[in-house]
């Protein structure tokens, strides 16, 4: 019968043992944090100034999960008669709408005439400073 | 039982995902080089547009300026064909990805939990739909065949895109023509259609002593899963590869050897670049060429040559020098060549080459440039590094006039939106 001895590849150090082995732990993996589900998962560029009171700069990369059902007050990328937007979905008296964060911007009635679509929840906004 | 996905025009499908303004429109996806038809939306198909028409022949119908068309964006097709791979592991242990848009699933595992496998169906279509936003169909029956064939009736037939074919196979089996059948060639049709079998029914009831006289072993045994007597495995992991092939067709014909040889020595940068990728070396290569065979008007040739290796090895500049004995070879003036490529055979693990632990490969100067160069390309893109012998200017580039962005691989390319 053949006996197998185990070959350890680690480094055996002669000194004192590390006091910190035995609680070693992986370091934060922020694209684990922020990404609950990465098969639903899609990067998209905001381009303009209509979200800045959202946090959402000109230039910002959004974390957009499909999986999540769209609640009165998610930030949404949605899709009216084939063009894309991302607002805010709010429902004011019975109604919904797609807010701007920024005065400037009017905020859009979702009628029933639209041919609206929901594509994805935002989940976070990544700003580059530099 | 067993379940078949099968993502609805998955190319065109991929497009839209990111483009919904093109729901509604015909779209079409050509091959490479812009040469045919190869994916074509529901409306494209209801203008008659055929599988395969070559790309000249769409721009010459009356209507054809009116249909989106795209280059086919295989690193695109393949993240999200990834995806939708993944979320069917979700509900079931077994799959087998059958191609980049079909899957089988093993529902046997599962079944005594589960009462309602249509309701599955459903709920596993919705989550892809939902989840990657490619619509799916799903057939589930007593074998792989049926639920071919189940998935084909619930593309056609159902509004849910659902059928669950059980004790009942009449149906499908009635509605599917035999030609349509799974493994059925061109020959086995026509036989069978001059015996007045037209659909999957008739041959199912055929004797099954007919069918051991008449067929192969392969149509036996697509007559017993017609019949609910499965015997096509699922196969759920791809066997180890013993070929590879690197081919393809050339957009402008080249005439001249030095154009050729660049072609060919591209060809074999990608085929080395796989063969370390998948850590597995090629024991001879092949390379061949040939003409235009739709262009009657021309001289005609074809010729290949096989050089043997004295090593195993997947080293790009080995490779070339290799091809290059073979090209030599084979190369005639005179002829407009439309296509050449290469291939690999006897493929073999390339840890058994190199020995283990203590036989350190860093005396191989080559081999360690080769992977500095993977390395370099996997961060900063497709061959930014190459090898010089395949040249710079390209005769024999792809022609990708129509190509999307790299929406989830390339940062740079993900879908901007104006707010």
């Amino acid at each position: 019968m053949a006996i197998v001895l185990p070959f350890f590849i680690n480094r055996v150090p002669a000194g004192f043992p590390s006091p910190a082995a035995d609680y070693a732990k992986e370091d934060i993996d922020l694209p684990k944090e922020l990404i609950k589900n990465p098969l639903s998962t899609f990067l998209v560029r905001a381009d303009g100034e209509s979200m800045i009171g959202a946090g959402i700069n000109s230039g910002a990369i959004l974390i957009v999960d499909r999986s999540l059902t769209a609640k009165n007050g998610s930030i949404v990328v949605a899709c009216i008669s084939g063009e894309f937007t991302i607002k805010r979905l709010v429902r004011i008296s019975g109604k919904w709408y797609l807010q701007p964060e920024n005065n400037a911007f009017p905020s859009v009635l979702i009628s029933g005439k639209d041919d609206a679509i929901i594509w994805g929840v935002v989940t976070s906004a990544v700003n580059q400073f530099i | 039982m067993i379940g078949l996905i099968d993502c609805n025009n998955f190319y065109v499908s991929c497009e839209r995902v990111f483009r919904p303004d093109l729901n509604g429109v015909p779209v079409v996806v050509l091959s490479n080089n812009d040469g045919c038809v190869i994916s074509r939306s529901n409306e494209a198909k209801a203008l008659g547009i055929k599988m395969g028409l070559p790309y000249y022949q769409l721009l010459e119908l009356p209507f054809g300026k009116e249909v989106k068309v795209f280059s086919s964006n295989y690193t695109l097709y393949g993240s999200l064909s990834n995806r939708v791979h993944s979320i069917l592991r979700r509900y079931v242990p077994t799959v087998e990805d059958y191609s980049i848009d079909e899957s089988f699933l093993d529902f046997s595992s599962i079944e005594h939990y589960i009462t309602d496998l249509f309701q599955l169906g459903i709920e596993i279509r919705k989550a892809i739909l939902k989840e990657v936003g490619i619509p799916v169909c799903v057939g589930i029956a007593p074998t792989k065949a049926l639920a071919k064939a189940a998935n084909k009736y619930a593309k056609k037939e159902t509004k849910e895109g659902v059928y669950l074919c059980k004790e009942d196979t009449q149906t499908v089996l009635k509605w599917t023509e035999i030609g349509d059948v799974w493994g059925i060639g061109r020959q086995y049709e026509n036989a069978l259609l001059k015996l007045n079998i037209t659909n999957a029914w008739q041959f199912a009831q055929l004797p099954e002593k007919y069918v051991l006289q008449k067929m192969t072993v392969v149509g036996h045994r697509l007559w017993k899963e017609l019949n609910g007597i499965s015997c096509i495995e699922m196969e759920l992991e791809t066997p180890d590869k013993k070929n590879m092939v690197v081919s393809r067709s050339i957009p402008r014909s080249l005439t001249k050897y030095e154009d050729v040889e660049n072609a060919v020595f591209k060809h074999i940068d990608t085929l080395a670049m796989k063969l370390r990728r998948q850590k597995q070396c090629t024991s001879s290569i092949s390379v061949f060429v040939h003409t235009n065979r739709f262009r009657t008007q021309d001289k005609q040739y074809y010729n290949s040559f096989k050089v043997p290796l004295l090593k195993a090895s997947n080293n790009t500049t080995t490779l070339i020098r290799v091809a290059k004995v073979g090209l030599q070879k084979i190369f005639k003036p005179g002829f407009n060549y439309k296509k050449c490529g290469v291939m690999a055979f006897d493929l073999c693990p390339e840890n058994v080459l190199q020995g283990s632990l203590f036989s350190v490969a860093e005396n191989d100067k080559s081999n360690t440039a080769m992977h500095v160069m993977d390395e370099i390309n996997k961060r900063y893109g497709y061959k930014v590094t190459r090898i010089a012998a395949h040249g710079f200017l390209h005769k024999a580039h792809m022609l990708i006039n129509h190509i999307s962005p790299c929406y989830t691989t390339e940062l740079d390319d993900i879908l901007t939106i104006k707010i």
